[in-house]
């Protein structure tokens, strides 16, 4: 699986899942027109992005190349979710790019990408 | 914290409620918005993939939190910040059924705000403690650890090495520019002011950096569709070039008379030390990082940023106070310079897509460091207020916050903590627990 690490926390995500999930996610860091655009042509699995409000600067390239309806909003300013609501998040839909807010990198990138491949693997929810 | 004003109150409330309204209207149709993150919602409104309720629910789900930051930097500094009123102004022009509606609205709006923090500061004033002095010091660190901001941007990009080298650099002028003081040419003595010129060290370096980077990056190849995509948005967009240039008038005026302000923490630093230069450098700093995303967003959907690429802030707040009234005539010049440039930047955007990698990292960097001093100050000021009840209790809200999902954002933790010390410090003089001495 090939994630692009984009946004405020590009380099912190990077490195979050460079350390837990070395043997299933290739992490790329390209700027975000790129990455985005590398998703669109089906080259990289799935776009993480960080602002400062969660749906912000986050996803802005990502709805302008992927379309609104591929993007999600994983956490917002006020409410970081659990790892088990993010988990259901991401069985529940069939989005491509993620945003959420850059305080909240350390807690949502694990749960993310951990249930993004789990879903993969085809693991239950 | 700015508490004097050069100019009357009258006259920033009428230009708060003029930008106020003048911002819904544009954000009703469509012509500009403030919330780069919500723009590329906009087409989906315009292109009817969503009705205007729809719509208007996204537009405020994302704009809540700001809003809420734009509360909490007026308690820190004293000055309404453009989130406090253009984020709302975004949901208010959302929700708005017609144009009156939404010009109504948006000046009530401005009313509201321009009287509520007055009457917010008046409670505050009446209490037995005043402790809108010891909020002060919620901006006390803000220049020193801001002006490192280049550094940590490069820290972010370009790996550690490179990031310490930068902040010894950083640090350096620094302190040389306090020892020397200033230094004349000829019969000009010019004042080496320390900050600023830290600063300007570290975005020399990032500067180098950065160029070093980008000659190894490669173009974006747009496709033809994509290519008509931009050239239809920069059409639209010129198009409405009579309604913008206003509002670009309206945010020069805003800023040069402080209805509003754009990068408060740092404005109301210099505007106390009485530098005002770290601001402008600040700002260069601020357009740079900020062009990459409000011209791939505004090209991407004909909706353009309610503050321009935010030059019109800073040509704004340059203006010299004996002419002040000639702000909107340069708001409005450079605004109408920025619409015919779109397209250009554009271009130069997809050449070097590396630029808007440098501008994230500006952006986290700046936020980074704001956050952490707004969160060092408000313990500073809580412990002015209270000493240790003060440290103690400010320290409980920030971990209780972490700990439980940061439900209130990490910059605003701080400072609405240091609130609440000075409440409950009045509330113990009145229960006679404590006595001021």
């Amino acid at each position: 699986m090939k994630i692009e690490c984009c946004g405020l926390t590009s380099t912190q995500t990077k490195q979050i899942i460079d350390k837990e999930f070395a043997d299933k996610v290739e992490t790329l860091v390209d700027p975000d027109m790129v990455a985005a655009r590398k998703v669109k042509a089906g080259e990289v699995d799935y776009y993480l992005g960080s602002c400062m409000t969660g749906g912000g600067g986050s996803l802005a390239t990502a709805i302008m190349v992927l379309g609104y309806g591929n993007c999600l909003v994983v956490s917002k300013q006020g409410k970081c979710p659990s790892d088990k609501e993010v988990r259901h998040m991401v069985y529940n839909g069939n989005h491509k790019a993620f945003g959420y807010v850059k305080t909240h990198t350390e807690q949502i990138v694990p749960a993310l990408v951990r249930a993004l491949t789990d879903k993969a693997e085809g693991k239950p929810e | 914290m700015v508490t004097e004003f050069a100019f009357p109150q009258l006259l920033r409330t009428i230009v708060l409620v003029a930008i106020s309204a003048w911002a819904s209207l544009l954000s009703h149709k469509c012509i500009s918005n403030f919330n780069d993150g919500a723009r590329p919602v906009f087409p989906e409104l315009m292109e009817g993939r969503m009705t205007r309720p729809e719509f208007a629910v996204v537009v405020t789900g994302m704009g809540v939190g700001w809003v809420m930051a734009g509360f909490n930097q007026w308690l820190g500094t004293g000055l309404i910040a453009c989130h406090l009123i253009l984020i709302a102004t975004d949901c208010i022009g959302a929700w708005s059924p017609n144009q009156y509606v939404a010009l109504g609205l948006g000046a009530a709006y401005g009313l509201l705000c321009a009287y509520g923090t007055q009457a917010i500061a008046a409670v505050f004033n009446g209490l037995p403690y005043n402790f809108l002095n010891d909020l002060t010091n919620i901006t006390t660190p803000v220049l020193p650890i801001f002006c490192m901001y280049p550094a940590i941007a490069i820290a972010g990009q370009f790996g550690a090495k490179k990031g310490i080298i930068s902040a010894v650099i950083t640090a350096i002028v620094y302190i040389v520019c306090t020892i020397v003081g200033s230094v004349k040419i000829g019969a000009i003595s010019v004042a080496l002011y320390p900050y600023t010129f830290a600063m300007l060290a570290g975005m020399v370096c990032l500067v180098v950096y950065a160029v070093g980077a980008s000659k190894n990056s490669e173009a974006i190849e747009t496709t033809e569709e994509e290519e008509n995509l931009f050239t239809k948005n920069a059409q639209r967009i010129k198009s409405n070039w009579v309604y913008l240039c206003v509002q670009g008038a309206l945010n020069a005026l805003g800023i040069k008379i402080l209805a509003q302000a754009y990068q408060p923490i740092i404005l109301a630093s210099a505007i106390t030390s009485g530098d005002m230069n770290i601001f402008y450098l600040a700002m260069i700093g601020v357009i740079f990082a900020f062009i990459p995303l409000i011209v791939s967003t505004a090209l991407a959907t004909g909706v353009y940023q309610a503050v321009g690429l935010t030059a019109v802030m800073l040509g704004g707040a340059m203006v010299p106070d004996s002419v002040w009234f000639l702000a909107p005539v340069v708001g409005f010049a450079i605004e109408f310079i920025e619409i015919q440039l779109l397209g250009l930047l554009g271009t130069a955007l997809s050449k070097f897509p590396e630029l808007t990698k440098c501008g994230d990292h500006i952006r986290d960097a700046m936020i980074s460091c704001t956050t952490l001093a707004l969160t060092i100050g408000a313990f500073m000021a809580g412990n002015a207020i209270w000493g240790a009840v003060g440290l103690m209790t400010v320290g409980g809200f920030y971990t209780i916050n972490e700990v439980t999902g940061q439900r209130i954002p990490k910059s605003a933790i701080g400072p609405l903590a240091a609130v609440a010390v000075g409440l409950l410090y009045n509330l113990a003089i009145l229960l006679h627990l404590v006595t001021l001495g």
